[in-house]
C-alpha cells in the first residue's frame, strides 16, 4: 500500500469512527455524559478523551495508564477523529473504551487496513464554502440513496432514477430540496412524493433547485422513502461523468451507471473529485457487468464528490 | 392500549431483554460469573438473580433490599424473562443492575410502553428451530450479506397482494459469488428479474415445509468484499375465493430474516379503492408465531405505510392490516 493509500485508509476509518460517535444511540451517550456542552454534528473531544481515560484507568495497558486523565488524551482524540493520525493502538483504544460490537470493529479495522471495498469517504470537499452557505442548513439527513443513471444510444444521459430514504432532523419536514448543476432536466416524482413546488430556481451560481413535496410531513426522527426520475435535455454534450455531490453526509450510497449496448465506453473509472467544480483527485478503473453497468456502494460519505467518469471508444 | 396489546408489549420487552442477556458480551458475562453451569440458548435465572441482588445491596431501594438474597429474586427473574410478568420496576432493576446503555434502555422502555421507533431490531427468532436447521442445511454457510434492501409491496383493488419490488445491495463475503438464494414462503409467485440479475437457476424448490428457494444468478461474479445492486419483482397468485375465506397471510406483508440485514426499508401501498381500516407495524415471534409487539401506522397521501430500520437480524417484521367491515369498497365502486 502506498503512503497516499494508507492515508486514505486512515481517513476513512477516522470518518467512520466519527460517524459512530456522532450517531444517536449507544456510543454518543457514553461521551455526552462528560460533555459540558454538545454541538450538533460535532464530537466533544474532551468528553471522548474522558471515556478513553476512564477506560485506561480501569484497564491499564501500561503503569502510567492508571493515572490517565482526559486532558492528556485530548490531542490523541483530536488527531484520531480528524484523521490526521489514527494509529493502530489508538483505534484499538477507541474500540475497547466504547465497546464497539464485532461488526463495527471489523469494519473499522478493514477500513484502517485499506482492505474494505465498502468504503467510507470523507472529503476533500463538496463545494465552495460560499455556495454551501447559500444552500442553508440541512433539514434532513440521507439514510440510503440509490443513484441509477442510464445513458442512451447516443451516449447522452437519458434518465436518472433515485430512491432515497431521508430522516427528518427538524419537526414538520414537508419537502425535500432536489438540486442539480443544470436546469435542462425534468423531474418526475413517484412514491413518497406529492409533487413539485413551482419551477426550478437558481439556488447558487451553479446549482438549480426545486422542492419535492413529501407524501406526509415528517416529525424529527421520522423517515420517508422517495422515488423520483430525472430526464435530461442538454443543448450541448455534458461532461462524460455522473458525479454525486455530498454536502454534509450520506449513508448507504449505491451508484450505478448503465450504458446502452449501442454505445459502450472504452473505459470507465470510479472517481473522487475535488468538489463539484474541481478536478479528479483519485480514480480507479472499473469493469462493466453483463448488463453494461458499473456500480459502487459506499457505507458513508461526507463532504465530497464521487461518481463514475468514462471515455468513449 | 388494550390488555392484549399491553401483554404483547411486555412480551416484546421480555423477549428483547432475554436476547440481550443471552447475546455474547457484557451482560452475559455479568450473570455467567455466578452460574455454576450455562446451557446454550438459556439464561440461568439464579445467576441473573445474583446480579440483581448484588445491585440491590449496593443501591437499595428499600430497607429490605440491603439483605435481599438471590433466591428471593429468582421467581421475579423467571416471570420477567419469560414475559409472564415484567413490571416497570422490574425492568428498571434489570436496566440498572446490568448497566444497560441509553440505547438499550430506550428500546426496552419503548417496547414495554408499546410504542417505538426502533431503528435496530434483533428479534427473538425468525423461524422455528427445526425449520432453521432445514433452511441452514439447504443453504449452507452464508456467502453474501445484505447491506441495503428496499421491500416495496403493492396491495391491489381486490385487497390481495399484487407485487413486491425489491432493491437489494449485496456484499460478497466469499470469493467468486455468482448467485444469491431467493427464499419465499410460497411458490405461488412469479419472479421478474431486473438490474444486477442475469437469470434464475432453476425453479423454486421446497427446502422445508412451506419454504421455497431458487438461486438468482448475478450480472457479474463478485470477489470478496465486492458489492452489487439487484432489483427484482415478485408477483403473487391467489386462489379465487371470497374475502371472508382468506387467511391472515393475505392481510400482512412481512420480512423474515435470520441473518443481519442492514439499511432495511419496507413500504406497503394500498389501492385507493380498497383502503384498510387500520394498519400496524409489527414484530412477530417467528414466521409461525404471533405478533409480539405492534403499533398503529399512518398512511401517507399515497395510501402507503413505511418503516426504515438500520438493521434487522433474526426476526420477522412488517405490516398487517384490517379491512373495514361490510361489502368490498371495490364492489361498491363497480355496482
Amino acid at each position: 500500500m502506498t503512503e497516499v493509500q494508507a492515508d486514505a485508509s486512515r481517513q476513512a476509518a477516522a470518518a467512520y469512527l466519527r460517524e459512530l460517535l456522532l450517531r444517536p444511540g449507544r456510543y454518543r451517550p457514553r461521551w455526552e455524559q462528560y460533555a459540558e456542552r454538545s454541538r450538533s454534528g460535532q464530537v466533544n473531544q474532551l468528553a471522548v478523551a474522558e471515556v478513553l481515560a476512564r477506560h485506561l484507568r480501569n484497564h491499564p495497558r501500561t503503569a502510567a495508564d492508571t493515572d490517565a486523565v482526559a486532558r492528556q488524551l485530548k490531542d490523541t482524540v483530536f488527531r484520531a477523529l480528524s484523521g490526521k493520525l489514527l494509529s493502530r493502538s489508538t483505534l484499538s483504544l477507541f474500540i475497547d473504551a466504547f465497546g464497539f460490537p464485532e461488526q463495527e470493529r471489523e469494519r473499522l479495522w478493514k477500513l484502517w487496513e485499506g482492505s474494505s471495498r465498502i468504503s467510507v469517504l470523507s472529503g476533500p470537499r463538496a463545494m465552495r464554502p460560499e455556495a454551501a452557505a447559500k444552500l442553508g442548513p440541512a433539514r434532513h439527513r440521507t439514510l440510503s440513496l440509490h443513484d441509477h443513471h442510464y445513458l442512451g444510444p447516443d451516449g447522452q444521459p437519458d434518465q436518472h432514477r433515485t430512491i432515497h430514504v431521508i430522516e427528518a432532523i427538524v419537526d414538520g419536514l414537508d419537502r425535500y430540496p432536489y438540486r442539480a448543476d443544470t436546469n435542462a432536466l425534468t423531474v418526475e416524482v413517484g412514491q413518497g412524493c406529492d409533487g413539485l413546488v413551482g419551477p426550478f430556481y437558481q439556488a447558487t451560481e451553479d446549482i438549480y433547485a426545486v422542492d419535492i413535496l413529501l407524501a406526509r410531513p415528517l416529525a424529527a426522527g421520522e423517515t420517508g422513502t422517495l422515488e423520483y426520475w430525472t430526464s435530461f435535455h442538454y443543448h450541448a454534450a455534458p461532461r462524460r461523468e455522473f458525479r454525486r455531490i455530498v454536502k454534509s453526509s450520506i449513508e448507504n450510497l449505491d451508484v450505478r451507471v448503465e450504458f446502452h449496448p449501442a454505445r459502450l465506453p472504452r473505459s470507465v473509472y470510479w472517481a473522487v473529485w475535488d468538489g463539484m467544480d474541481g478536478d479528479i483527485v483519485q480514480s480507479e478503473r472499473v469493469m462493466l457487468d453483463s448488463q453494461f453497468a458499473v456500480h459502487r456502494y459506499m457505507k458513508l460519505l461526507e463532504n465530497t464528490a464521487v461518481g463514475f467518469c468514462w471515455d468513449w471508444a | 392500549m388494550s390488555e392484549a396489546q399491553a401483554d404483547a408489549s411486555r412480551q416484546a420487552a421480555a423477549a428483547y431483554l432475554r436476547e440481550l442477556l443471552l447475546r455474547p458480551g457484557r451482560y452475559r458475562r455479568l450473570w455467567e460469573q455466578y452460574a455454576e453451569r450455562s446451557r446454550p440458548g438459556q439464561v440461568n435465572q439464579l445467576a441473573i438473580a445474583e446480579v440483581l441482588a448484588h445491585h440491590l445491596w449496593e443501591h437499595p431501594r428499600t430497607a429490605a433490599d440491603g439483605e435481599v438474597l438471590a433466591r428471593q429474586l429468582k421467581d421475579t427473574v423467571l416471570r420477567a424473562v419469560s414475559g409472564r410478568l415484567l413490571s416497570k420496576s422490574t425492568l428498571t432493576l434489570f436496566i440498572d443492575a446490568f448497566g444497560m446503555p441509553e440505547l438499550e434502555q430506550e428500546r426496552l422502555r419503548k417496547l414495554w410502553d408499546g410504542s417505538s421507533r426502533i431503528s435496530v431490531l434483533s428479534g427473538p427468532h425468525a423461524m422455528a428451530p427445526e425449520v432453521t436447521a432445514e433452511v441452514v442445511a439447504a443453504l449452507g454457510p452464508a456467502r453474501h450479506q445484505t447491506v441495503s434492501v428496499h421491500d416495496h409491496h403493492l396491495v391491489g383493488r381486490d385487497g390481495l397482494a399484487v407485487r413486491t419490488r425489491t432493491l437489494q445491495v449485496v456484499e460478497a463475503i466469499a470469493d467468486g459469488i455468482d448467485r444469491i438464494p431467493y427464499i419465499y414462503d410460497t411458490n405461488a409467485l412469479t419472479l421478474e428479474l431486473g438490474q444486477g440479475c442475469k437469470g434464475l437457476d432453476g425453479y423454486l424448490q421446497r427446502i422445508s415445509g412451506d419454504i421455497y428457494k431458487a438461486d438468482i444468478l448475478l450480472a457479474k461474479p463478485l470477489g470478496l468484499g465486492e458489492t452489487l445492486t439487484l432489483e427484482y419483482v415478485t408477483s403473487f397468485h391467489y386462489p379465487d375465493e371470497p374475502e371472508e375465506q382468506r387467511d391472515d397471510a393475505t392481510r400482512q406483508y412481512r420480512r423474515a430474516t435470520r441473518r443481519r440485514m442492514e439499511s432495511f426499508d419496507i413500504r406497503v401501498e394500498f389501492h385507493p379503492d380498497k383502503l384498510p381500516e387500520n394498519v400496524w407495524w409489527a414484530i412477530w415471534n417467528g414466521m409461525e408465531g404471533e405478533v409480539i409487539a405492534q403499533e398503529e401506522a399512518d398512511l401517507d397521501s399515497q395510501h402507503a405505510a413505511h418503516r426504515y430500520l438500520r438493521s434487522i437480524e433474526n426476526t420477522v417484521v412488517g405490516f398487517h392490516w384490517a379491512w373495514p367491515e361490510g361489502p368490498l369498497d371495490g364492489d361498491r365502486a363497480s355496482s
